[in-house]
Order: structure tokens, then sequence, then C-alpha cells
């Protein structure tokens, strides 16, 4: 059995809170709870899926992660190279930029996320030029280099990113993300705003590059059916909560949490011949400036019972490697995909 | 929205004592002082010598206190303003400078507003057949007429008016406000007809650039509402032409330039400037102007600080009615 | 592992021209004909001013009273007679008292003077540098060719016209140049950092916005000492219109970046660990420009007019500085431009130089957004 890897990232009870201000004086009158007590980690090499719905908090929780806004509350530890952990949520900006050479994102919208004044070569070459890592001749290769990586033809250098497709534009984004060779790679819903044709040929891509270059990643998405490939584990969030946590096939066989039941219920099961139906929650997605009491989730379960209305369940470790925040998860006999049962 | 009234009226206030501080030290601006302008003054347009010219504004130093520090200078002359009215002593028309204003602003106003009026009027008809006949010789006319119209100087203009009035046709009425019978008259619509003989010129001249301006504005929003699908969808009824044209389509593209009457205001104000200099109508401008040039200060900065308070006031009026008209700003952003 | 791209779209991608933001820019303005129109009338103002001296037969600098007044030279191809000549000519004016005492000016048409080109005349510097006496047009001695007339003191008034453009097109571009770098540092300054500075920004652009621009002026060139020398007037007027027109700027632009900021790519930078500095004038600033350069060719003719409103009435502007506005000074008296119609010709000069600006302006307006489709 091989050795489990180290842990690269392990975040801890992280909090972020926007506050709302209303009236002639701006005063704060509440808080969005973007994100509200989550807590995961990230082994080197793994790529774990962070799955929800709109809203839920994931993309607001991976670029709290980066220290792109200042966590509210809680611990982000990050393992350097030297094995030395140092909790990022704290330190300033000047301190954390050396950090992000090794620790880059790929953004969701391939058309916004590209300066459209900048030639490619400028895109991708930038976080070469701000680390004060290569110029010149030398920067043009190393652009060169990673443009083939990601499958475009560095002929193309000079270009402007309107001259390129949609998902062509997506791996210029994943280009200049790898340009420093990070250890941790933050995907925020890569391939959502692509056709769905692309998604397949951008997805095989961040594969690949996972094995090639041994990358460790948090992939955000809100479609189970994306991560289903490419994901070690998944982890659900649903209003800022973390409700289920655990290895793929965990998540999408054997489920524990109904949100999660609801989900993988979604997913069109291969087989033709399998009866599924899909789960419909009823009622809508709370807001975050004012989720609702006890489990955030008990309006739309279909379990809820009247502990739940009151009660805010905690994240538990039921079976080794898998997480639920449920009053009823050892109890409760769920489906997973094409309706396979728990034993 | 009352709130949202009250707070522009609110913040109005600090900004017109901002306002008045800035035009008060332009006008101590130039070297010397008042004093030393009416030793000036007094040595040439009153032949006095030297010496007694000297002494006469020492004198005057001391009584209006120009020998105190400039910021007590400034305490004084708004304190007058605010409680009494008074805004300051002119050497040149030996009156109070409030008097002056209270002569010549009504005037300034009845013509940057009659401006304001007919170029908005003729600006919409004009913008309407425009849109209407669009390519159509009267559109291209009313273009080119637009074009020069924003490009040609308003004081140029007003002297091709003088001329043609002065020398070719020897227009009698010129120079005045209103003929000398009329000067002490109540408002009669004789005394509004008669006005009207000599301020046309300039009225005309304020309002051009502000027609040409509405017209390719209404143009260009009629159009794009022309376009649009509920338009079309009136059409496709069987509604008749005219009716789509002007129950559905200029209301809405009447609503940007209701809108932005408060930006209007300041380029009305500055026609009538520009044309009330040259043709010397008895308005706020010529005056100002003179005042400038004979370095009668306490005009310059008076007048130079009502010109302000219009332009805020006015700003004022359209938000207040813009917020009215528009629920997005009534129910507060 | 490459896209599947079509084999004619490759070719396409090949073959198409290497489409940077401003080649784009220039293609769209290419197209609209009102625009070019404009650059061509802006670009000939500049040529006529800047090598004035070449255009003008006459120095328009030196004093010449006897030939005050003189009305415009007609330029004729046929003579009294009927004769036909290939070039063109002129007749000298002289002037006719009738039998009621009054003036008239009637050609003499003795002596036919042919308008040459290429000619020598008075000596001046070509760009201030190099010595030479060629003109573009004159007629022989004693002959005189005014294709604008003179004004009081004979000076001929189409080449003090191109002499004027000097000062008025280049006070309205440094002032226009002032106005908008202040209006973009702060305006984009103001966007990106909101906040506090933004609040203050907001309040002090009202504030200014509450001046009556023509008002203030006036005053403010009214006190600029008559001791001062030339250069310090000009930058002094520069100033002073500046003063009040880049505010259009600054709200813009703030209104832009703020949209901007939260745009991914902007995110992307800091991401990645780019300065403040580094996003606001790499990745912000040049995604402005398209506004800058509107509001630029706009506040270029806004400066015009007024410049030469002020210098008719007087202000700020003095002899021997000349500008359009200065030249219109002598329209002031009504008798004068009764007798001399000639006199006003110098609005031509400013009506084409607003025209060509609004021209040139309302095309780049057009052709500054060229990711849209018309």
């Amino acid at each position: 059995m091989t050795e489990p890897k180290k842990i690269l990232l392990e975040v801890k009870d992280l909090k972020q809170y926007f506050p709302i201000r209303r009236g002639t004086f701006r005063r704060e009158k509440g808080y969005v709870k973007a994100v509200d007590g989550l807590s995961f980690f990230v082994r080197e090499e793994e790529v774990l899926g962070l799955v929800g719905e709109s809203g839920c908090g994931k993309t607001t929780a991976g670029r709290t992660i980066l220290r792109l806004y200042d966590p509210t509350a809680g611990e982000i530890w990050y393992t350097r190279q030297d094995g030395q952990r140092i909790n990022i949520a704290t330190i300033s900006q000047k301190e954390m930029k050396p950090l992000r050479r090794e620790m880059r994102m790929i953004f969701q919208d391939p058309f916004s996320s590209l300066n459209p004044r900048r030639t490619v070569k400028e895109i991708i070459g930038e976080p070469l030029v701000i680390h004060n890592v290569a110029r010149g001749r030398e920067l043009e290769e190393r652009v060169a280099e990673l443009m083939k990586a990601v499958g475009l033809d560095p002929n193309y250098m000079e270009r402007y990113p309107h001259e390129f497709s949609g998902g062509q534009r997506q791996r210029i984004g994943i280009a200049r993300t790898l340009s420093l060779s990070p250890r941790l790679i933050i995907a925020d819903e890569p391939v959502s705003a692509l056709d769905v044709s692309i998604q397949a040929q951008v997805l095989n891509l961040l594969q690949s590059l996972k094995m090639d270059l041994g990358l460790t990643m948090i992939f955000i998405a809100h479609d189970l059916s994306v991560v289903e490939h490419i994901s070690d584990r998944i982890a659900v969030m649903y209003v800022g909560k973390l409700v289920e946590l655990s290895t793929t096939e965990a998540v999408l066989y054997h489920p524990r949490h109904p949100y999660t039941e609801a989900l993988v219920s979604a997913i069109p099961p291969a087989d033709p011949d399998i009866h599924f139906s899909r789960i419909r929650l009823e009622g809508e997605v709370p807001s975050p400036a004012n989720p609702p009491a006890g489990c955030v989730f008990h309006p739309r379960c279909r379990y809820a019972q009247e502990r739940c209305r009151v009660l805010e369940p905690t994240l538990v470790e039921i079976e080794p490697e898998h997480f639920v925040s449920c009053h009823f998860a050892t109890e409760l006999h769920l489906r997973g995909i094409g309706g396979n049962n728990v034993a | 929205m009352l709130e949202y009234i009250l707070r522009r009226f609110l913040i109005s206030i600090p900004l017109l004592l901002g306002i008045s501080m800035v035009a008060f030290a332009i006008i101590q601006l130039p070297p010397g002082d008042f004093a030393t302008a009416y030793q000036q003054y007094l040595i040439n347009q009153a032949n006095m010598s030297p010496q007694e010219a000297e002494k006469a504004a020492n004198e005057y130093r001391k009584i209006y206190g120009l020998d105190q520090p400039v910021p007590i200078q400034y305490l004084r002359w708004i304190k007058g303003i605010v409680t009494e009215g008074k805004f300051g002593y002119s050497f040149a028309y030996k009156q109070d400078v409030a008097q002056l204003i209270a002569e010549r602003l009504p005037r300034t106003l009845f013509l940057a507003l009659a401006a304001h009026s007919i170029s908005t009027l003729v600006g919409i008809v004009i913008g309407i057949y425009s849109a209407t006949h669009k390519y159509s010789l009267g559109d291209t006319f009313a273009t080119v007429f637009a074009f020069i119209g924003t490009a040609a100087p308003r004081f140029f203009l007003a002297i091709v008016i003088v001329y043609y009035l002065v020398i070719q046709v020897k227009y009698p009425y010129v120079n005045r406000f209103v003929s000398p019978q009329y000067a002490f008259a109540p408002m009669s619509w004789e005394k509004f007809l008669d006005i009207l003989k000599y301020s046309w010129p300039v009225i005309a001249i304020a309002g051009f650039g502000g027609v040409a301006r509405n017209m390719r504005v209404m143009r260009a929003n009629l159009l794009d509402v022309l376009n649009s699908q509920y338009v079309t969808t009136a059409r496709s009824k069987g509604v008749r032409e005219s009716l789509v044209i002007y129950k559905h389509a200029v209301p809405n593209a009447l609503h940007p330039i209701i809108m932005y009457q408060g930006t209007v205001l300041p380029y009305m104000l500055q026609g009538e400037l520009e044309a009330a200099i040259v043709l010397n109508m008895p308005s706020l401008a010529p005056m100002f102007y003179s005042s400038l040039v004979n370095q009668d200060i306490y005009v310059s900065g008076g007048f130079l600080f009502i010109y302000s308070v219009l332009l805020v006031v006015g700003n004022l009026i359209a938000d207040i009615m813009l917020s009215v008209l528009d629920p997005r700003i009534r129910l507060g952003q | 592992m490459t896209e599947q791209t079509s084999l004619r779209e490759q070719r396409q991608i090949q073959l198409e021209e290497h489409e940077s933001y401003f080649n784009l820019v220039w293609r769209k303005f290419r197209k609209s004909r009102v625009a070019i129109a404009g650059g061509l009338i802006v670009l000939a103002l500049a040529v006529l001013a800047i090598f004035s001296s070449f255009f003008s037969p006459y120095d328009p600098v030196k004093l010449n009273m006897r030939s005050g007044y003189t009305p415009p030279s007609r330029i004729h191809f046929t003579d009294v007679n009927g004769t036909f000549y290939g070039r063109p000519f002129v007749y000298q004016w002289k002037q006719v008292v009738d039998e009621n005492m009054y003036m008239h000016w009637v050609e003499d048409t003795g002596t036919l003077y042919f308008v040459n080109f290429f000619v020598q005349g008075w000596e001046y510097k070509w760009l201030g540098l190099f010595p030479t006496r060629l003109h573009l047009y004159g007629v022989a001695e004693p002959g005189t060719i005014y294709i604008l007339g003179t004004d009081k003191f004979g000076r001929d008034i189409f080449g003090r016209m191109c002499l004027a453009g000097r000062i008025s097109l280049a006070m309205s571009l440094f002032g226009t140049f002032i106005s908008v770098a202040v209006g973009s540092v702060l305006g984009v300054v103001s966007g990106y950092y909101g906040g506090r500075f933004d609040n203050y920004l907001q309040r002090f652009v009202e504030f200014v916005q509450s001046f009556p621009q023509l008002p203030l002026w006036m005053a403010l060139a009214a006190v600029i000492p008559s001791t001062w020398d030339q250069m310090a007037v000009f930058i002094a007027m520069s100033t002073i219109f500046a003063l009040l027109s880049w505010t259009l700027l600054a709200r813009e632009i703030r209104g832009k970046v703020m949209a901007m900021r939260e745009t991914d790519f902007v995110l992307a930078a800091r991401e990645m660990g780019a300065s403040d500095m580094r996003i606001i004038f790499y990745h912000l600033y040049p995604n402005t420009l398209s506004h800058t350069i509107v509001v630029l060719t706009l506040t270029i003719p806004s400066i015009i007019l007024a410049e030469s409103f002020l210098s008719f009435l007087g202000i700020g502007i003095q002899e021997p500085l000349v500008s359009w506005g200065v030249m219109m000074r002598e329209a002031q008296t009504i008798q004068t431009l009764g007798f001399n119609q000639w006199i006003i010709a110098p609005v031509l000069f400013i009506l084409l130089a607003v025209l060509g600006f609004n021209f040139l302006g309302d095309g780049l307006r057009d052709a500054a957004d060229p990711y849209t489709i018309t």
C-alpha cells in the first residue's frame, strides 16, 4: 500500500462574511455569510472537486484561499516546499506575493479573464515578468513551451484574445496559470462557460496535465458530472457550509447527505436501461445573508425532523475518509448514481 | 424621495460657501485692493489730483475695513450677503452691488429661460420631423444646421445679427431691454411684446446652439425608439402611423431629453452671456465684463457668485425634477 | 492535442492581418467619411498654422499703415476687354470719392498682376531653423495680393489667420492635454481605490462643476497681469481652460474603471501578484484610452471657442500674440465692420477647426469600440 501523500493545503473553519451596507450613512446592517466555517484538506497530487449550486460560496472559498479576499476568520495552512506549514490567512499581501508563484487560479470566463488589449504572449508571460523569472528571448521560449503544453500553436503568441475561440482562450488562461510551475491550482469552474463539446476537450487537457505534471488541484464546479472523472475526492457545499466530503466513488455511489443525494440523482447513468428519476428539491436556495436556523438544508430536505430545525449539525467522519454534516447521516438510506443503494 | 431632496439641498449649502470663497479669492488676486482701483478711478474719471485721490482712497480703506486681513474681509462680505443682502460697493455705479444684481438678474433669467424653452421646443419639433423624414432634404438641411449650430461661436452670430440689424435694416430696438415708456410700468401684455422686440436676437442666439443639440439628440432617440419592438408591434396591429409616432414613440424618445434638462442650463447661460455682451443688452453679462476691465471687484465677485448660485440652484431643481420623474432614484438606489 | 479547427479556419487565421486594437480602430475609422473629412480639415489647419510663413506673401507682423483696410483681391481669369488668360491675375484697389462724398473701392483695371507660385518674398526661418524666402504665391511688386484683405494696420488677413492658428490650436491642444492628463489620472486612481479618496474626489468634482465656465474663465483671465511675458500668459491661459474641463474625463474614466476592476482579468492580475501600480497603468489605463481620445477631440473645440471669445473681448491674450479671437477684436465696432466686412474672416478658421474636431471626435467615438458589430 502506497504511503498517503502529504497534506498540501488545510483549511480550518474558514469564514468569509461580506458586510451589507444600507442607509444614508452606509451603516452595516448584516452580513452575507458567503463561507461559513469551511474545513477540509487537500493532499499533494490529488484533485479535490468542490461542488455546489450558484451562490453556495465555492468561488468565494477559492478566492479567499488565494487571499484575493481577506478572510473574516479561520486558518489556511499551506505546506511549503521545505515542509514548513504557514497560515496564509493572516499574513500580509507583501508576504503573500512570493507564495503566489506556487498557488494559482484558473478563471471561469474565458471572455473576461484575458485583457483584450494585450497579446497572448504578454498575457501568458505576465507572471514571469512580475516575479522576475524571465525576460525577452527567454520569456518567449517559455511562453512557446506553455502554449504547446496546452495545445496551442506558439506562432499565435502575438495575437489578441478576441482572435481566439472560447475553448482556445481558456487554454490561454490555463497556460498562464501553469507559467510558474505552481504546486497548487484552484480551478474556478474552468469549463462552465464553454460549449459542451469543448468542455470535454478542456477537461481532457486538464486531466493529462494533472497526470504529466503531478498537479494538485481544487476543482470548483456546480455540476457533479464535470468533476466525476477528474476528481479523487469531492466536497459538497451548500449556502456556505460543507455538507459532505469523501472520495469520488463514495460521494457518487454512496452519498450520505440528502443534498448530495439530490445532486447525484441528476446525473444520468451510462446505462440507458436503468430507470432513473431525479429528486426534485422544493423551495429555493436560501440567501446567505439570512440562512435558516439549525441545519442549513432543512427547509428543502425530505428527511428533515424537528431536530434539524433547531440544531446545527457538525461535520463528522462517519467512515474513514467520509465526512458528513447531517444528524441522520448513519441512519438514512440514500441513493447514489443510477439508484445504487447504500449497503 | 424627500430624503434625497433634503440631502441634495443640504449639500448645496457648503457648496455655495465654497464657491463664495473661491469667488472672493479670485477678486483679491490682482495687486492692490479695491481702494487702489478706486484711487485709479478717481484720478482717471473724476479728475482728482494724485494726492487727493490717495487721501480719499485711504479714508475709504478705513471705512470699509480694507486694511483688515483677507479672511476677515471675506467674513464681512459673506455676512453682508447673508444677513443684509449687501454685496459690496461698486464705485463705477455708486451703488451697492445688490441693487445692480436685483436690476439685472431677472433679465438674465428671462433671457436664459426663454432661450432654453424655445430651444427645447423647436429642437424637439425639428428632431421629430428629421427622424420621421430621414434622409429627406429637410433632414439633411436640419443636420447641416445642427452642425453649424454647435460649431459657430455665439459671439460671431451676435456680430452678424447686429451688423444686419443696425447697418442693413436699421432696426431701432437695440441696446435696451425695454422701451423708456414701459421702464417703470407694471408688467402687461404690451410690455412683454415690447421686451421681445429688443430681446429676440439674444434669445435666438442663445437658443441656437441648444436647438441644434436638442434636435440631434431627439432625432437619434426617436430613430432608436422607432426601431424597437413595441413600435413594430403597434404597426403590425394596424395602428395609424401618426398615432404610433406621437402616442408611442415620441414620449419614450422624449424621456432622456427631459432627464437631462439640468445640463442644458449652463449652456444657455453662456450663450446669453456671449450674445448679451456683444449686443450690449443690459443684463448681468455686459456689466460683469466691464467690471472685469475696470477692476470694480465687488461687482465681479458678486456677479460671479450669482452665476454660480444660478447654476447650483438650476442643477438642484433639475435633480429634484429628475427624481420625481425617475422611479429608480425616487425609490433609492 | 490541438483543438479541431477546420482547415479553412486555419488558413483564415493565417491570412488575417495582425489584429491589434489600433488596427481594428483604424479600419472602422476609415469607413466613416465624415471622420476622415474631419481629420483632413484638422490636418490642413495644422499645416497652415505650422508653415504659416510659407502661405503668407507678406510678413504678418509688419505694420503697413498705408495699406490699411484694403479689400480682398479678386481673382480674375478674364480682363475687362474679354481676353482670357490661362493664369489667374489680380487688379489693385484704389479709393474713389463720388459726388456725395462717399468713398468706394474700385479696381484699377489698367495694370494686370499675375499670380505667381513659389515666389521669393520676405525672409523667414523654416521651422524656426533654416532661413528662406520661399512662399506659396505672390504678385510682382508694386502689386499686392490680399486674398482676404487687410486689417487696420495693413497686414494680410489670410497670412495672419494662418499665423494665429498657431496660438489658437496650440493653446487648445495644450489646455486639453493638461485637462486630460489630470482627469485621466485622477479618474483611474479614484475608480480603482474607491473609498475615502474617491468620496472626496467626487465631492470636489461636484464642486468644480458648479462653477459657471465662461464667467470663471473671464474672471481668471482678466486677472493675468499685463507684465507677464508671452510664454507665461500662454501657460496661464491654457491652465485656466484646463481647470474646469478635467472633470468630464475624470468622471467617465472613474465609471469605467469601477466597472472594470471587478472583471476577471483584473482579478487575475491580482492573483498573480501584480502591484496596484501595475494593474492601474498596465491593465486598466489602456482600456480607458478610447474614452480619453474621444473626450480629447471634443474638449479641443470647446477651448477654441472659449479662447476666441475671451480674446475677442480683450481678456487674456494680448498683442503681439495673435489668435483667431484676437483678430476678431477689430470687428467689435459695428461701423468698422460695416465698411470692411472682410475683417470677420478669421471666424472661418474657427468654424473649420470646431467642425473638423467634432467630426473627428464623432468618428473616433464610433471607431474606438471596435468589438461591437455595427
